[in-house]
């Protein structure tokens, strides 16, 4: 017998519980998910599309990751480097094939659409692992598929798989590695932690959030498996299996920082960080205030916040009570840990001061809470089963109900209130101009068609804020963008090397941000000698053009 | 028991009662009883009781307990009346009855010639208890044995006891050819050359037989067997003489073998493959067509350079880093679908039952030694353990002639009679395939393992090979047992190459054989059949990893290799520069491997297909490939991010740069990766975390690398020996061999 084989069933025989029949359920279980994650995708598509083309609701991050996959190849060459490193680059990488194909259906890029492709792809992602987890758990195949489907529906968990942001893709990611890690717990088999582990790697690129969350799993997977196995060094490997993933896509992030940025950490320093965002003052809402070096308010807001999913802290207890028994079996331990990575890492932020309250950050309750939901109703003994698979959907629903009512309050719907009110229709205008960063994509279409209408110009952009004008230029030659190496030493020597400069009006925000602005703070009032005002947009942009004067 | 029991039982025990009157020991070291009481058996005479095929053996009280075969018979009712007192007759077995009688009354003239067993006790060489012991194994674990193998075994007799008994059962006269001036002058008598060749010489090894003289009606001959009635009849049909029999010693008859083919042996040897095969073997490393290609190649590269610099280096460039990658991916491949399952043969426990120990056939294991006294009492000791009938093991101990030292620890070590001492005679090349060859030309058995000289296979590890051959086709030439190290903890050199060989051999090697690629063997534990071995001209003794090129000849013949379930344990090598020794042979010899195989490209791709083709270049060729390549593009990372010069940009420019950073982040990491799984499959989770400072020991396998591109150069079929016996302790791995037997 293998030592996979004997350690699976050595981890069956301990746990007691009843491991499905592998091979046989195969083929069976893989319908299922994948019927469930294409009818996941599809009704996440149909929320992205209305979002983007009826509602207007284009999600400036998600717009802006989705334009550094096309700065990549900007211009006809693959240029890796462009990719920035403000945040994780796996949806930029994603992004790449869409913008290689953006001729076909331009909005993939001019409305940002391939995030919400994006996000919809990571929705089907995480119902099918929720689903296999929930097999996994022994669930018959109808709480299977009911379960699964109020986990994905649940309100804020669809608004985030069509609106293209990274937050339930991470989720779906965190799932994923959380339903490898229990399969190699159930099984043994060593491709099961491996994939644990790449699936978290893969949050990494998407969230950083992954990083407590992977902390926590990895040390509920260390102590867990010494404990059931008494085998220190077998903890130690197993734990490294499972983190040397995301460690080694941390090393990477931080050395490619380090080499083409001069910082290391530039993803937490950088003017992008939510360190520098909430710093410049911007977010600084009352309950951000409240919770700034109180810890007891910062605890009450982040376990507040569970109204995302209001099962998840009675199900933490009833595992983490359930771990008291002598022999526990060892998956319960890294779902609790895990489970505590996101919220412990908001208490730090919340109660330091460098980040604001915005629901999605909370987001983690929804699949945390499911797994261990899903984790109890697997220790149910029949003859409970049956009541307690239906009264957990009745509490999924009921759940899902709350989260939208949260979705819809002012403090705990803290940047989801305006699209929640305009789905539900209670808050039903013509958005454009006025919701989210539409307008910025429409100063982008403006912006780019002058810069189209003017092929002799070769103008400088800073990224900053004038990023949504990428998706518009035809040619990408007349555009130097703040993103490019030699930008800088262009921005300061232009002569001959460009021809126009866009500068947005200098307030607080630009003049520390942007860095045309940072550079020449007093080229937008015309106090630059070397330039001359040629245009002015609508939203109070300019262009100058370059004087031979200059530099 | 008996005499416990009060006077009324005693009497309805009459004919009830079944005894064995075998001496006993109620524990495994106790002292052993002999259930036969002498002054019982005494109340009557020998006589009778062997007439009457009786023996009173025990008396209680009154009670008289009585031995016969069949106490319902008539004539063991008799008894009743021929004894005096009250008689309790108890059934007994015949042969239990005499072996009792013989010792009670001594043996029959007569009956010392009809066993032997009977004939060893009675000389003394033998104590009753021992033969006892023997029979008993005899009738179980050893069912099939004859007995004098099973006391051979035992360590109480050596083969010329055996043979000596042998004789005297026959009633043949015995011979000794290992003593004396006469014992080998028979050899150089002209009239028996032609006698030699009346049959092809592995008869007389497989028969253990040789002729002494011959005349116009008679042949003589020596041999171990005289029972052997294949051997006669054959050597009676090919002679149409009169046959005239001595009976001789095992060593006797290996002795004047050793001598008779000593020249033809060693002379194939070393020139077998060549002869046959000369494009398969490494006695020249290049062939015109290659060399011109290689000139081709290196002139078109100064041209290139001299020419167009940034053209030709991004070509040489981008080739490289594609090539590399082309085998990081494989590889990687390959190890992730190992992790997912047990690409190799699982062989239970279960497996090895079925097939009859009766059934194994003659195994021979060959082990080459030089300069090896330090672990010759570990190898003893390991291959005394091994779960085989030792009547039908045939081990060779491969000594180089000149190594005195070992001959001499060897001789003074008192080894079991089946091992025996083979001296290979001095000549070049001096490797270790070349021995090997050596001793395959007096291997007698139906496979054929080797082992090195620190080994400790696990004890079933035949069997299983045995049991894998059984349920495989024809087309299955060799099985390959995994190989790990025992002393893995003594520093972080053997931490690390544990590390490297569990990804070898639990990743790598097991998905080469799903995938059915070509298996490059490892140095010891290849379960091979042995006829299939000498078709294909065994080992090349001029290439210096003979193992890698004979896996890639099996393949190329149609033949599979597979992975089994079995671990042979060795040492780690613990000193870096002896480690730098033995890496830089392993190293030459891939690339002597690939370059023999390459001589004819298509003609290779035609022989391994497409999937053995790809393998082929990517385990022999690809390994050694990224031990030199790495330098060289460590060297160019550090350049271009310290210095950055502008040439290095322009060559590595484009795609070139993603491949190469791809090659860089990546591969590393995924090796590393790699490794850390592999030790935990391999049951040694404690150097997972060593395994993280592995870079370290690849810049160790680059110094190895270079130092192997030297010697092919210049020294191909230089055997740099490798030191054993550096090893701490040889029990530190013993509790992980343990555990994987059940594996």
């Amino acid at each position: 017998m293998s030592t996979a084989l004997r350690n699976g069933a050595r981890a069956a025989a301990v746990m007691e519980q009843e491991v499905p029949a592998h091979e046989a359920a195969t083929v069976y279980l893989r319908s299922e998910g994948v019927g469930l994650a294409i009818a996941v995708m599809a009704v996440s598509l149909l929320v992205g599309y209305d979002l983007v083309f009826r509602l207007h609701q284009v999600y400036g991050d998600a717009m802006s990751r989705v334009l550094t996959g096309l700065y990549i190849t900007w211009g006809g060459q693959f240029h890796l480097a462009a990719m920035s490193f403000y945040w994780s680059p796996l949806i930029s990488l994603l992004s790449i094939p869409f913008a290689l194909v953006r001729h076909v259906w331009p909005p993939l890029m001019t409305y940002g659409f391939t995030a919400n492709i994006l996000s919809a792809s990571f929705a089907a992602v995480g119902a099918y692992h929720i689903n296999r987890l929930f097999w996994r758990f022994g669930l018959p195949a109808w709480a299977r598929v009911a379960l699964t489907l109020l986990y994905a529906f649940n309100p804020l968990i669809l608004l985030y798989s069509g609106n293209g942001m990274s937050d339930q893709m991470e989720c779906a990611l965190v799932i994923a590695s959380a339903e490898n890690m229990v399969a190699y717990l159930q099984t043994g088999r060593l491709t099961d932690i491996t994939k644990a582990g790449s699936w978290l790697a893969a949050a990494f690129m998407v969230r950083y959030e992954s990083v407590p969350i992977g902390a926590g799993m990895g040390m509920g997977l260390t102590l867990a498996v010494w404990r059931y196995e008494r085998n220190w060094q077998k903890a130690n490997a197993v734990a490294i299996a499972f983190l040397l993933p995301v460690f080694a896509a941390g090393i990477i992030w931080i050395l490619l920082g380090w080499m083409i940025m001069h910082d290391p950490l530039y993803f937490l320093n950088s003017r992008y960080s939510n360190g520098a965002q909430i710093a410049s003052g911007t977010y600084n809402f009352p309950q951000v205030m409240a919770a700034r070096h109180n810890i007891g308010i910062t605890l009450y807001q982040v376990v507040f916040f569970s109204v995302n999913f209001i099962p998840y802290f009675p199900a933490l207890i009833a595992v983490a009570v359930m771990q008291l028994r002598r022999r526990p079996d060892p998956i319960g331990l890294p779902l609790i840990l895990g489970s505590l990575g996101a919220p412990l890492l908001q208490v730090a932020l919340l109660y330091t001061h460098r980040s604001a309250d915005w629901q999605r950050f909370f987001i983690y309750y929804v699949p945390f809470g499911v797994m261990l939901c899903g984790y109890l109703l697997w220790r149910v003994r029949r003859p409970w089963r049956f009541a307690a698979l239906a009264g957990a959907c009745v509490l999924f629903l009921f759940a899902d109900y709350v989260t939208l009512q949260a979705m819809r309050s002012r403090v705990w719907g803290n940047g989801d209130t305006t699209p929640t009110a305009l789905v539900l229709g209670t808050h039903r205008v013509k958005t454009f101009h006025t919701v989210n960063d539409y307008s910025s994509i429409y100063s982008g279409q403006v912006e780019g068609a002058y810069v189209n209408a003017h092929p002799g110009l070769r103008v400088l952009v800073s990224t900053f804020q004038s990023w949504p004008m990428m998706a518009y230029i035809h040619d990408p030659k007349q555009v130097i963008f703040s993103n490019q190496m030699d930008f800088r030493s262009v921005l300061l020597n232009p002569r001959g090397r460009a021809n126009a400069i866009l500068t947005v009006p200098d307030n607080s925000f630009s003049k520390q941000n942007d860095t045309i602005n940072a550079v020449y703070p007093a080229l937008w009032s015309g106090r630059v000698g070397w330039t001359k005002l040629i245009h002015q947009f609508p939203n109070g942009d300019r262009v100058f053009a370059i004087l031979p004067t200059a530099p | 028991m008996i005499t416990a029991l009060g006077d009324a039982k005693l009497g309805q025990l009459d004919k009830k009662l079944f005894v064995s009157l075998r001496p006993f020991r109620t524990s495994p070291h106790g002292k052993w009883r002999d259930p036969v009481d002498a002054g019982a058996a005494h109340t009557v005479s020998d006589e009778d009781a062997r007439l009457g095929r009786f023996l009173p053996f025990q008396r209680v009280g009154d009670y008289l307990f009585v031995a016969v075969v069949d106490p319902e018979s008539s004539s063991s009712l008799v008894l009743t009346e021929f004894l005096d007192g009250k008689i309790v007759l108890c059934r007994a077995e015949a042969e239990d009855i005499m072996l009792a009688q013989d010792r009670v009354y001594g043996l029959l003239a007569g009956v010392r010639e009809q066993r032997m067993g009977a004939w060893l006790v009675a000389s003394g060489r033998v104590t009753a208890e021992e033969l006892s012991a023997a029979l008993e194994q005899q009738r179980g674990e050893a069912a099939g044995v004859k007995i004098g193998a099973i006391l051979m075994q035992r360590g109480v007799v050596n083969h010329w006891d055996v043979a000596e008994a042998c004789a005297r059962q026959q009633g043949l006269p015995v011979i000794d050819l290992l003593h004396g001036d006469a014992a080998t002058a028979f050899l150089y008598d002209e009239r028996l050359k032609p006698v030699w060749t009346w049959t092809d010489e592995r008869f007389w090894f497989r028969h253990l037989v040789v002729p002494l003289a011959v005349d116009h009606a008679t042949l003589t001959i020596a041999m171990v067997d005289p029972q052997d009635e294949e051997a006669l009849d054959v050597l009676a049909t090919a002679s149409g003489r009169r046959l005239r029999v001595f009976v001789t010693g095992h060593r006797d008859v290996m002795s004047v073998l050793n001598q008779r083919f000593r020249l033809a042996h060693e002379e194939a040897s070393r020139l077998d493959l060549l002869q046959r095969r000369p494009e398969d073997s490494a006695f020249r490393q290049l062939n015109r067509m290659q060399a011109v290609t290689l000139a081709a190649i290196a002139l078109a590269l100064a041209l290139g350079f001299i020419w167009k610099t940034v053209l030709t280096g991004t070509i040489v460039a981008g080739f490289i880093e594609l090539l590399y990658a082309s085998v990081s991916v494989f590889r990687l491949w390959a190890m992730a679908r190992a992790a997912g399952d047990d690409s190799e043969i699982i062989v239970t426990k279960a497996d090895m039952a079925r097939v009859p120990p009766t059934s194994l056939p003659e195994y021979t294991i060959l082990v080459p030694l030089y300069k090896e006294t330090a672990v010759l009492p570990t190898l003893a000791r390991a291959i005394q353990d091994l779960q085989y009938p030792k009547d039908r093991l045939d081990v060779k101990f491969l000594l180089e002639e000149d190594d005195l030292e070992t001959i001499a620890a060897a001789r003074a070590a008192n080894l079991p009679p089946y091992i025996e001492l083979l001296i290979v005679p001095p000549s070049e090349p001096r490797t270790k395939p070349k021995a090997c060859n050596y001793g395959l030309t007096k291997a007698r058995g139906e496979y054929l393992v080797i082992y090195d000289a620190e080994d400790i296979p696990e004890p079933d590890q035949l069997l299983k090979a045995i049991t894998v051959f059984r349920q495989s086709d024809d087309t299955l030439a060799c099985v390959q047992a995994k190989l790990s190290y025992y002393n893995e903890n003594q520093n972080i050199l053997t931490r690390w190459f544990t590390a490297e060989y569990a990804n070898w051999f639990e990743l790598l090697l097991p998905s080469l054989f799903a995938l059915k690629m070509p298996i490059p063997l490892g140095g010891t534990s290849n379960h091979l059949r042995t006829d299939t071995l000498r078709d294909l001209g065994a080992w090349d003794p001029f290439n210096v990893a003979e193992d890698a090129d004979l896996g890639v000849r099996l393949h190329k013949a149609g033949y599979r290799t597979a992975v089994m379930n079995s671990t042979t344990m060795e040492e780690a090598n613990s000193d870096f520069v002896n480690w730098v020794r033995q890496r830089s042979r392993w190293v030459k010899g891939y690339l002597q491997t690939w370059l023999v195989h390459m001589r004819h490209p298509f003609k290779l791709y035609r022989e391994l297909g497409f999937t053995g083709f790809v393998g082929f270049q990517m385990t022999v060729g690809g390994t050694p490939l990224q031990f030199l390549i790495n330098p060289i593009l460590w060297a160019l990372t550090v350049v271009w991010y310290v210095f950055g010069p502008q040439y290095l940009q322009d060559i590595f420019g484009g795609w070139v740069y993603y491949v190469g950073n791809l090659c860089l982040f990546l591969g590393n990491i995924s090796f590393l990766y790699a490794n850390v799984v592999g030790v935990i499959k391999a049951g040694r989770p404690g150097l997972a975390k060593w395994v993280l400072l592995s870079p370290i020991y690849w810049v160790f396998m680059s110094i190895a690398a270079y130092k192997a591109l030297n010697q092919l150069i210049f020294r191909p079929s230089y055997w740099e020996k490798t030191h054993h016996g550096l090893a701490r302790s040889v029990g530190a791995g013993g509790a992980v061999a343990e555990a994987n037997v059940g594996a």
